[in-house]
């Protein structure tokens, strides 16, 4: 079913393609007919073609070109020195006749019957007989002193008087006549006040002949000239009238046709789509070079004009039309189907030739693009200013200088907006990264404002961007996970814990045995204290590592801080017999941060300190104000070698010492280290042989 | 005599705490689960404060506490693993009048029960009990009588050296106000102060380790990082 539907569209097309050329030669032919009124045709205000000036024109070069036939044949009584003659003397005188000879039957000469022994005018004569009957125009030419009559009239008439060829003659309606020196006729343009001042009629009027009959065949049974040019003109007047209703009209039904035909164009039964077929697919240049040729062959079939076959001039103007008419036909359907799939432009070889140019272009190195937009504009200045300074000097055209003028700032304005315009797509690439850079993944960098190399930079720049999101949504989900699972797990050991303390304590209230279950008891109370601290300080350090912790950033005062920490430890350093050597600058330091946490980092330090310092030795702790920031440095000696690195250290579950007998978790310097970084501070630890020291900084708040 | 009920669904637990509390001359009733709790709880009148326990099968802490709160004022002291501040303010909003996270020191969870009874026991506050002089201040169960130099810190009697003295008795005179260390040197030694260096926090640490059950949480003596210390405004008025 799908396969046999018939596409209505293209149907109808097809039938406009053929309704068109009839509706194209009427709105020709209403055109012309207009046109040639108004102004080939000197148009009396008449309808009448007899009337015309075109007409009396045209007779009255029949009658002059008559004219001097039996004049010459009474001069040689020769049939062929007359034809001689007659054509010698239409070559006379067509040099002031503007028509061509052709157009008065004379080179289609047939040859003269001669009848001899008639009565002309009361004299015993001869009448020619012009073969060539073929015409509307008849004439008899009468030399009444030489008694020579010539006519075109048939001679099978079998006439033997001049009166009846007058009378045969006179029976038409338009006539002129020429007796006695006197002018008789009815055309209105050959009247004697209107040739009288003709050349001609001086030639006539002065010559033997003394009388002359002519008239029109009624009715033009002889398609001579006469028939043509009346038909032409009665179809133009006829052309003339109807032309308000017709052109438009026409118009109209052209425009209707057109429209159906681009609809239909490129239409077929299956689907709604375009069809292409190859012609439609080769370069459009080509199509129209081929497109040319087929109409070429069209033109040269006009050269049949030139037959002496009306036939053929016929047959090769409407083959050649017709070819004319196909070629443009395809043209049209080729340049619609395009048109309609917007493949116009792209199957130019020009666009082809400008692509490959763009490519090559698109595909340098951003470096190469810049040498070579810049080059150009160099080659296209200095070609400008040389023509500017040629013309300067040589001519002074001010219009050239202007041009040229025109040319390098045309040029130089188009060079730069390239080169502002990549820098800006530039600015908005570094202005991307710089936002990852500063841990912003969600970049909106727009790539289809970008061109070239860049376009292709920003794809990459937010597939990076991208994946780095989902690297770190992916990393804190993990972390929150592991905060959860520690923190539950914390929770399932600390109620056996309670029962294990507990108990501990209940135990150490008894009375023990020996000293050895005093001993071994208060190992049980130590390690079951270490479990406790162990577990919480585990929970701690995962959710500083995670970042699952909620801050309220405070105005901190540093050395009121560092006051509060140090008297909370004065008992536990004294215990060690430790110093602390604390040196605050005299002004209040202030920074931003949440004073419980910050407390828990330096609680954290100075709890190292006091577990892992030298006995007797001292502990300094400074507060250093810089430009922007504030440095809290806390340094002491360790007691025991520091046998490990810097990255070690801060590893969770790595103490200094490698006994692990003294309480603590070994999370200390880690949970510090992530806290101040969550609080925007900077953790940093420097050892150096046994000295241990370690720097907080911290953002420095305007008061 | 007064009557405690331990609820925990950790037995040994339940009965270390027996163990504790008998020997305050507390009687102990004992529950492993919400219900049970409920049940003793509607049985008996004469329950004068409930330990309870959070995670628990059937009826959990949070849910029980709530139940008893609908017609109850039995004091509740949460008894709970979970030790963070969101689990701390739930306890508390939902009925506990206390939060001890396990593992918990005996020495303070005697003392929170302590303090617990004494509040719900004694028929108005202790200050109304004392005579209330223009030299007498106080913040919640923390009184400074200034004529005999006396504090009490829930009924007990404090033991301070003058400097701790005269820094207590500037804070509770004007409690709830944060002064800084200077600022506290200042008012107390009534001189400017000059590089006191830490001698305030550490005076400030022996008060708090004087009057707090839990020094590093305590009740009445705030330290507030890096800006100073402050005595809790524990009065409602």
């Amino acid at each position: 079913m799908e396969k046999n539907k018939i596409s209505w569209a293209r149907v109808s097309k097809n039938i406009c393609y053929f309704l068109a050329p009839f509706f194209g030669l009427i709105l020709i032919a209403c055109v012309t007919g207009l046109v040639i009124i108004d102004t080939d045709i000197e148009v009396e205000e008449t309808t009448n073609y007899y009337d015309t000036k075109l007409f009396s024109n045209n007779y009255f070069n029949s009658i002059y070109s008559y004219f001097y036939i039996p004049v010459l044949a009474n001069d040689q009584s020769n049939n062929q020195s007359l034809i001689a003659t007659e054509e010698s003397q239409v070559e006379e005188y067509t040099e002031y006749q503007d028509s061509s000879y052709e157009r008065y039957g004379l080179v289609e000469y047939y040859g003269y019957d001669v009848q001899e022994g008639v009565i002309i005018n009361g004299k015993k004569g001869t009448i020619y007989y012009n073969r060539n009957t073929n015409n509307n125009f008849k004439y008899l030419m009468i030399d009444s002193q030489k008694a020579v009559a010539v006519t075109n009239l048939e001679h099978t008439m079998r006439t033997d008087s001049i009166e009846e060829i007058k009378e045969v003659i006179g029976q038409n309606s338009i006539y002129w006549n020429f007796q006695q020196g006197k002018v008789d006729t009815n055309i209105a343009h050959l009247s004697i006040e209107e040739i009288r001042y003709k050349t001609q009629y001086k030639n006539m009027s002065n010559a033997n002949i003394k009388e002359v009959y002519t008239s029109l065949e009624d009715n033009l049974p002889y398609k001579d000239d006469y028939a043509l040019t009346k038909l032409t003109y009665d179809l133009s007047m006829k052309a003339n009238t109807l032309a308000p209703i017709l052109i438009p009209l026409c118009i109209a039904v052209l425009l209707a046709l057109g429209l159906i035909i681009l609809n239909g164009i490129g239409k077929k039964g299956k689907g709604p789509g375009i069809h292409l077929n190859g012609f439609d697919k080769m370069p459009l240049e080509l199509a129209f070079v081929i497109g040319f040729l087929i109409a070429g062959i069209g033109i040269s079939c006009f050269a049949a004009v030139t037959s002496e076959l009306r036939a053929v001039i016929f047959s090769g103007v409407v083959i050649g039309c017709l070819i004319i008419y196909l070629a443009s036909m395809l043209l049209l359907e080729t340049v619609v189907k395009r048109m309609k799939t917007h493949t116009l432009w792209k199957t130019t070889i020009l666009y082809m030739i400008g692509h490959g140019i763009k490519n090559i272009f698109d595909n340098r190195k951003f470096a190469t693009k810049l040498v070579l937009a810049y080059g150009g504009f160099c080659l296209v200045g200095g070609i400008s200013i040389t023509a500017m300074l040629y013309a300067q000097y040589n001519y002074g055209d001010r219009a050239t200088i202007f041009f040229w003028f025109l040319v390098i700032m045309g040029v130089g304005i188009r060079t730069f907006m390239y080169l502002f315009q990549k820098m800006r797509q530039f600015e908005n690439i570094q202005k991307a990264l710089q936002a990852i850079y500063e841990g912003n993944t969600n970049i909106d960098l727009d790539s289809d404002e970008l061109t070239g190399t860049l376009k292709q930079m920003a794809v990459y720049i937010e597939d990076i961007a991208g994946g780095l999101s989902n690297a770190i949504q992916a990393s804190l989900k993990n972390e929150r996970q592991k905060t959860e699972l520690i923190t539950n797990v914390s929770h399932d050991i600390k109620t056996p814990l309670t029962s294990i303390i507990n108990y501990v304590d209940l135990l150490k209230k008894e009375e023990m045995p020996n000293e050895k279950a005093k001993e071994y008891l208060e190992i049980l109370d130590s390690k079951s204290q270490r479990l406790k601290r162990l577990t919480e300080d585990l929970v701690e350090a995962s959710k500083a590592s995670s970042g699952n912790i909620k801050l309220k950033m405070e105005k901190i005062n540093v050395n009121e801080l560092i006051k509060q920490v140090s008297g909370e430890f004065e008992d536990r350093f004294k215990e060690r017999k430790l110093e602390e050597i604390m040196t605050l600058p005299e002004e209040n330091l202030f920074i931003q941060a949440d004073g419980r946490y910050l407390y828990r980092v330096l609680e954290n330090l100075y709890s190292n300190s006091s577990k892992y310092a030298m006995e007797g030795s001292r502990i300094y702790l400074d507060v250093v104000p810089k430009q922007t920031s504030v440095v809290i440095q806390m340094k002491n000696v360790s007691k025991e070698k520091l046998n490990i690195t810097t990255d070690e250290l801060m590893q969770r579950f790595v103490r200094g010492d490698s006994s692990r007998n003294i309480e603590g978790s070994g999370l200390g310097l880690s949970i510090a280290s992530s806290l101040t970084e969550l609080q925007g501070g900077k953790f940093h630890i420097y050892l150096d042989g046994d000295l241990f020291k370690v720097t907080l900084g911290f953002e420095k708040m305007k008061e | 005599m007064y009557n405690i009920l331990v609820v925990d669904d950790d037995k040994e637990i339940v009965n270390a705490i027996e163990i504790y509390l008998s020997k305050e001359g507390y009687q102990i009733l004992k529950a492993y689960n919400g219900m049970d709790a409920l049940k003793i709880v509607k049985e008996r009148e004469d329950i004068h404060l409930i330990l309870l326990d959070i995670m628990m099968p059937k009826l959990d802490g949070i849910s029980t506490a709530n139940l008893i709160r609908k017609d109850k004022a039995i004091p509740i002291i949460m008894l709970s693993a979970k030790s963070e501040d969101y689990d701390k303010i739930t306890g508390l909003n939902n009925g506990a009048d206390d939060y001890i996270t396990k593992p918990f020191n005996p020495l303070e969870l005697i003392a929170r029960v302590n303090s617990q009874i004494r509040r719900y026991t004694s028929l108005g506050s202790i200050v109304d009990q004392m005579q209330e002089g223009e030299n007498v201040y106080h913040s919640g169960d923390l009184v400074i009588n200034d004529d005999t130099k006396k504090v009490e810190v829930e009924g007990n009697e404090v033991k301070l050296t003058p400097t701790e003295y005269n820094i207590l008795r500037f804070l509770t005179k004007n409690k709830g106000i944060v002064y800084s260390i200077e600022q506290i040197y200042e008012n107390v030694w009534e001189e400017e102060c000059y590089g006191a260096e830490n001698i305030i926090a550490v005076h400030i640490r022996h008060i708090r380790e004087k009057i707090e059950i839990n020094p590093r949480e305590p009740k009445y003596l705030k330290v507030i990082w890096g800006i100073g210390y402050k005595i809790e405004n524990l009065d409602s008025n």
